[in-house]
């Protein structure tokens, strides 16, 4: 029995009481050096130097690579034994050094691993020592995974050294900087519409659409405004040294915590919002009142989503939905808080510890639940009868729209398909299902899929009408499911 | 420590997880932070395939680390053993378990009484060694741990060692020396080490009449099995007709047999293709080739190009002039945007983004040199 030896949320009192479903896990979490590459990746010109082994430089530079088409500028420091035994300091000021005079960034963000914080070799202390024989402004943020169990500290710390290399600016009057958004098309957003409307603008947005000399700039911006919680201590940090005020949006499920944030950036830049934003507050209130009806006495289990899991589980409370299991990734400031309110629920679901997708599944038989949030197997989910939720769209709105896009995506059910475009017609999805069923030369996984999908999407559909049942067949098909296709 | 601007060369132990990745049933713990497993299983994109063994994690905090703790290790291994019954579970250490020294061995020692399944250890890495060294360690670990004695030779069969994953072009080359083998000696494949194969493969490939070794790197594995289970193997790297003939009449002097006549199309067209090289080469122009062969995965390629006519360098850097590339897309693509008018031809990996998945365009073997003379033909010409 899975659930038997883990903890509920009522005797959840720190992190180490939040335990994984099984021993072996796979795939496991992210590490914080993922989450501080992915974050200094999204700077188009920012130099990154991991220092660390073979593995962790390769995969690093290996990820960047991949985000920014082959435009990185990623180098890698890797240790070799010497190193380990006797320290790495004269090795790496040669490097920092070298970087500087060759290559001429205008920052660098040196990333130290695992073992160079086993071995307790003093980076940070290194680069200070360089500082003025550098023309480059050097940035440090450490990332060993064995203090931590994801990569978002090292988004954290990464957003945090952003504020070094900001200089003092001049303010420009209703300028804006956007914080901690990860995705194109900021000015598509409510809030930046309405920012826009209301005479203000978007000076920084960080760190979708940046460079290292925007991000020096940033100091020019009258009010921050947070919109993921990983942007918070950064915030914080400019309001420290530069005396910018920021807005706190990241309690984005809450309608009147929107509405008390939307009132914040009015009082802050001098400006008043249109009616028609503040309408949304009831039109959304409206849409929840009315799928709450519909799915009122449900139940979830948590996989993964852009949010909190205690956010997002007191949303779907407030839709009368019933946590059943709750994927963690690990306990952060004010969770105790938010684990209490849910509790004052009267729920008290089981806490488990996230990335541990095998174990999980044999969750689904025993609890099963209404609906899965994040993504996973839609196959897999279809066997137990589990709805699948996958919100990723949500995430990409800020504001009002961010709810109302969420309780569209529940009420539709939209699932991993939603990510494949728009659903094809029932007569194509059944003519697919017919032909794949008897189909030889297709991977089980894919034909359980295809199968438990209720609307293929129709590019998709098409593909596999055209697909002739030949070895090699799974080939079109994305995976599959062998190393060899013979 | 050394700086890298590009890819750094990818670790043994990086190696022996590709390798050990393509055993279909095979069960791994890794016993060390979660991360390099995840980036580990994501880093497959990059080769366009899929991990296949199963990978799990221990994961590792402070407190294991400061104790020498090795619980989380144990409890894993209990588990999987109970849960799937796999024959044999491969331990896989960290960097950061070699640095505190968590013998591995010592593990199995205390453990290996409590569970069904043979438990092997990996080698620790040593932070000096390649992702090759790493593969040729497991492909050497499989013969001495997993393969089986057999009770007799099954006539007109063949192992192959030394393709894998982190090889550019390796299904292609997998496909054609699988066609040509059947084509012109009437053998059948057992077992790939370490691609597309399963624990039972493995198991049973000493039955087979020879092992056909396609890296140098590897030799030590068919060495064993030689002196182990009798089996003989053959070395060669068949690009360009002569080599690919040469391997061909090796292997029918190890099995005492005839060569069968191939697709005369075939040969007529891998001929052809040669001597248009030849024609073109004589015309001048193109002549010097960088090769750079960032995964050590076409040995022999440079000493068939030399046969041809060109003028090789193989080098990690850029040579002070060369009229072509041959190496990897992030080299291509660097070059491309700094302006060079360099022709490219991939045969190495790293690539960022790339779909890989069509087997009918090899280097190696006799269709191989059909379509890789192609290629050389057309970059000559612009």
């Amino acid at each position: 029995m899975p659930l038997s030896n883990m903890n509920r949320l009522s005797q959840v009192q720190s992190d180490k009481d939040i335990k994984a479903l099984s021993h072996a896990q796979f795939p496991g979490p992210h590490c914080p050096l993922f989450g501080a590459i992915m974050t200094a990746s999204y700077v188009k010109d920012l130099a990154v130097l991991v220092i660390g082994t073979e593995e962790c430089t390769y995969y690093g530079k290996d990820f960047a690579m991949l985000r920014q088409n082959g435009r990185d500028k990623v180098y890698s420091a890797v240790m070799e034994q010497h190193d380990i035994t006797f320290g790495c300091e004269d090795g790496l000021r040669d490097i920092i050094l070298e970087i500087d005079r060759e290559e001429k960034p205008e920052a660098l963000l040196v990333i130290t691993t695992c073992v160079v914080e086993l071995i307790g070799e003093d980076v940070a202390s290194v680069l200070y020592s360089l500082r003025n024989e550098v023309d480059t402004t050097l940035l440090v943020a450490k990332t060993e995974h064995f203090k931590c169990n994801s990569h978002i500290d090292g988004i954290e710390k990464t957003f945090e050294q952003f504020s070094l290399l900001m200089e003092d600016q001049t303010k420009l009057d209703k300028a804006v900087n956007i914080l901690g958004f990860k995705y194109v098309g900021i000015e598509k957003t409510e809030l930046a519409q309405a920012l826009n409307g209301a005479g203000a603008h978007l000076h920084l947005t960080l760190p979708s659409d940046s460079t290292v000399e925007a991000i020096r700039k940033a100091p020019a911006a009258s009010l921050n405004i947070v919109v993921e919680s990983t942007a918070l201590g950064l915030a914080k940090e400019m309001e420290k040294t530069f005396g910018i005020p920021y807005v706190d949006f990241t309690d984005s499920l809450v309608i009147d915590s929107v509405t008390a944030a939307y009132r914040e950036i009015e009082d802050h830049l001098g400006i008043a919002f249109g009616a028609d934003l503040y309408t949304k507050a009831q039109s959304t209130a409206d849409q929840c009142a009315t799928l709450k009806e519909e799915i009122e006495g449900s139940t979830f289990i948590y996989g993964n989503t852009p949010w909190n899991v205690f956010d997002f589980t007191q949303f779907m409370l407030s839709l009368g939905v019933q946590p059943e299991v709750l994927q963690v990734r690990e306990l952060y400031a004010g969770d105790m808080y938010k684990i209490q309110k849910i509790l004052s629920h009267d729920v008290d679901p089981h806490a488990v510890r996230m990335a541990n997708i095998a174990p999980l599944r044999e969750v689904y038989g025993l609890k099963k639940p209404t609906y899965y949030f994040g993504h996973e197997n839609p196959g897999v989910l279809k066997q137990h009868g589990v709805k699948q939720v996958v919100s990723d769209v949500a995430s990409k709105r800020v504001g009002y729209e961010r709810i109302s896009e969420l309780l569209t995506q529940i009420k539709e059910g939209r699932g991993m398909r939603a990510l494949m475009g728009a659903p094809g017609s029932v007569y194509l999805t059944t003519q697919v299902k017919d032909k794949v069923k008897n189909m030889k030369h297709i991977p089980k996984p894919m034909k359980m899929m295809i199968n438990a999908m209720d609307d293929i999407p129709e590019k998709m559909a098409k593909a596999i009408l055209k697909m002739k049942d030949q070895p090699g067949a799974a080939m079109a098909m994305m995976g599959g499911g062998k190393h060899a296709s013979v | 420590m050394r700086l890298y601007r590009g890819f750094p060369t990818p670790s043994d132990r990086m190696g022996a997880l590709w390798a050990l990745s393509g055993v279909e049933d095979a069960f791994i713990i890794e016993f060390g932070p979660a991360g390099t497993t995840h980036f580990a299983i994501e880093g497959f994109m990059q080769f366009d395939c899929d991990m296949h063994g199963h990978t799990y994690t221990t994961h590792m905090d402070e407190s294991d680390i400061t104790f020498g703790e090795e619980t989380r290790l144990v409890n894993a291994v209990k588990e999987i053993d109970a849960k799937y019954k796999p024959k044999y579970i491969f331990l896989s250490g960290s960097s950061i378990s070699a640095i505190i020294g968590i013998d591995l061995t010592s593990v199995i020692f205390g453990l290996q009484e409590e569970v069904q399944a043979k438990l092997i250890a990996l080698p620790d890495c040593d932070f000096t060694s390649s992702h090759r060294k790493g593969i040729a360690n497991i492909t050497k670990l499989l013969v001495k741990e997993v393969v089986q004695p057999a009770k007799e030779t099954k006539p007109l069969t063949y192992n192959l060692m030394g393709l894998n994953v982190c090889d550019y072009n390796w299904r292609s080359d997998h496909q054609e020396i699988k066609r040509m083998l059947a084509e012109r000696l009437n053998l059948n494949l057992i077992t790939s080490f370490t691609m597309d194969t399963t624990i039972e493969a493995v198991e049973t490939s000493a039955q087979a009449a020879v092992n056909v070794v396609l890296h140098p790197s590897v030799e030590p594995a068919a060495k064993l099995m030689k002196k182990k289970y009798g089996v003989p193997y053959v070395m060669g790297r068949p690009y360009g007709l002569e080599q690919t003939e040469q391997l061909l009449e090796d292997l029918a002097q190890a099995l005492d047999t005839l060569l069968l006549d191939g697709d005369a199309t075939d040969n007529q067209l891998a001929q052809y293709a040669e001597s248009a090289i030849s024609r073109r080469l004589k015309q001048g122009g193109v002549r010097r080739i960088w090769l750079k062969d960032f995964m050590g995965s076409v040995p022999g390629l440079a000493g068939y190009l030399t046969d041809l006519g060109f003028d090789v360098v193989e080098s990690d850097h850029a040579p002070d002039t060369y009229d072509m590339l041959l190496g990897d897309q992030v080299t291509a693509e660097q070059l491309e945007r700094s302006g060079a008018d360099v022709q490219s031809i991939q045969v190495s990996y790293p690539s960022h983004g790339q779909m890989n998945r069509f087997i009918h365009t090899p280097y190696m073997g006799i269709r191989g040199v059909a379509y890789l003379s192609q290629a050389l033909y057309n970059a000559m010409k612009k």
